[in-house]
């Protein structure tokens, strides 16, 4: 009836507070479906991205692993505590999920095209194939994502040191394999754009403080 | 890593191979850039790697939604038969994020507190590791949301994902019969209870709208409360505005 008093002060102070039944205190069903599209809306395109390199361009594993990961987060938003590591436990369950799975079921060429949306180049490609689906997922995380340590080490699931190893290890195996791709298929590389070349700034940058620059 | 080595400077290019292996923190040596800056082998690996720069995730799509993901245009046809059941649904929803999987840096308290779930859900959580089967079957049934309470709209979705979640897949299940749900929603929040003590200002008259005179006959003028105290009570009458 007439029960209606406003908010209770005993209330805690969340963001879901502010959308909580006054009457019975529990989230309203409608806030939480708000809460749980609006963390979608924030993670979701880029987890699935990550899924999709991760998956090596398989659309159907990486939408799956990447919605169950967003549904089974969407589940427990009210527990989250640190809403900056969500990505990278996001990142470690799309990781696990694809782990697990087989060989990719799309034909190369598919794939390689669903990532070329991504940017990703023939080389590039290449050298991601080199990884097992666990070391892609470090890489990717680190190496292109630029996730902290930490989260690195979450996505990993393994300890500083034993991510750092994983990391250490598909570093070289990527190298190694978009280098061969570089030097069989260069004709087709050069009709992409040029990479942004920070990295050969950086290099090119020290060597020209010896006045022995290359360009 | 051959391509268009340098045979005098083997070491060099071995220890750009390695730098950048660790992620090239920092700068190189100086003598190292030097030698990257003129050697095609290792330029080709400043290629290489400058070409994860391209590489944008965000420019993903978002993922289907698929079968589990709450598509939240859908959920709109809650009614009030339904409520029972929707808060139902919650409890059990709340039940099952607080017993479910491992607790995650991001989320919860890793292993932190489960003590208060516990306490609340009691044993809810303990027989069940995975947080679908018990939402699932009340909530399979999503072809008639509105007719009956065991419909569920609001939790439907999410434990779908769940149960069917590896492929996405078609939603077998449909009817088992929706077990009845336990005793609607022990609702913690019965806090009023500690109001009772208030009654002592009784001596005083300004209490006197709160407390109706238990003794008038109910036949004669249940409803015809006194005009002036009813105006008197600041917050009820104000938005009505009465002209006078």
């Amino acid at each position: 009836m007439s029960d209606r008093t406003g908010p209770s002060p005993t209330a805690p102070e969340s963001i879901i507070t502010a959308t909580q039944d006054q009457r019975t205190g529990n989230p309203e069903p409608n806030a939480r479906a708000v809460l749980q599209a609006a963390f979608r809306d924030l993670h979701g395109a880029r987890l699935h991205g990550f899924a999709l390199l991760v998956s090596l361009g398989d659309r159907h594993a990486a939408a799956a692993a990447s919605s169950e990961a967003l549904s089974g987060a969407g589940r427990r938003l009210s527990e989250l505590r640190h809403p900056e590591r969500a990505a990278a436990w996001l990142r470690a369950r799309v990781a696990r999920s694809l782990s697990r799975r087989g060989h990719p079921a799309e034909p190369e060429h598919e794939r390689r095209e669903t990532l070329r949306g991504l940017g990703v180049t023939d080389a590039a490609f290449a050298g991601l194939a080199t990884l097992s689906p666990r070391e892609r997922a470090v890489f990717v995380a680190a190496a292109i994502e630029r996730l902290e340590p930490i989260d690195v080490e979450e996505v990993a699931g393994r300890d500083p040191a034993g991510a750092s190893r994983l990391l250490n290890r598909a570093r070289r195996r990527y190298l190694g394999g978009a280098l061969a791709a570089l030097d069989s298929d260069l004709a087709r590389e050069a009709a992409w754009p040029a990479p942004p070349g920070l990295l050969a700034a950086r290099v090119e940058k020290v060597a020209s403080r010896t006045g022995l620059g290359a360009r | 890593m051959t391509r268009g080595r340098q045979p005098e400077a083997p070491d060099l290019h071995e220890r750009f191979g390695l730098w950048l292996q660790a992620g090239a923190p920092g700068e190189p040596a100086r003598d190292v850039a030097v030698h990257a800056a003129h050697c095609p082998g290792c330029r080709a690996l400043v290629d290489a790697w400058d070409r994860l720069a391209l590489i944008d995730t965000g420019l993903a799509p978002m993922p289907p939604s698929g079968a589990k993901a709450s598509a939240p245009g859908r959920r709109l046809p809650l009614r009030a038969g339904t409520a029972l059941a929707g808060a139902t649904a919650v409890v059990a929803v709340a039940a099952l994020i607080g017993a479910s999987g491992p607790g995650l840096p991001g989320f919860g308290q890793s292993a932190g507190t489960p003590s208060s779930d516990q306490q609340v859900l009691g044993g809810a959580g303990a027989g069940e590791n995975r947080p679908s089967p018990s939402a699932s079957p009340e909530t399979r049934a999503t072809g008639t949301p509105m007719a009956t309470p065991s419909a569920t709209p609001e939790a439907s979705p999410e434990p779908a994902s769940q149960s069917a979640s590896p492929d996405g897949t078609p939603l077998p299940i449909v009817t088992p019969p929706p077990p009845p749900p336990p005793p609607p929603t022990p609702r913690p929040t019965a806090a009023p209870t500690p109001t009772r003590p208030t009654p002592t200002p009784r001596a005083t008259p300004s209490e006197e709208p709160s407390v109706p005179p238990p003794s008038v006959p109910p036949s004669e003028e249940p409803s015809v409360p006194p005009p002036s105290e009813e105006a008197s009570t600041p917050a009820s009458v104000e938005p009505s505005a009465s002209p006078g």
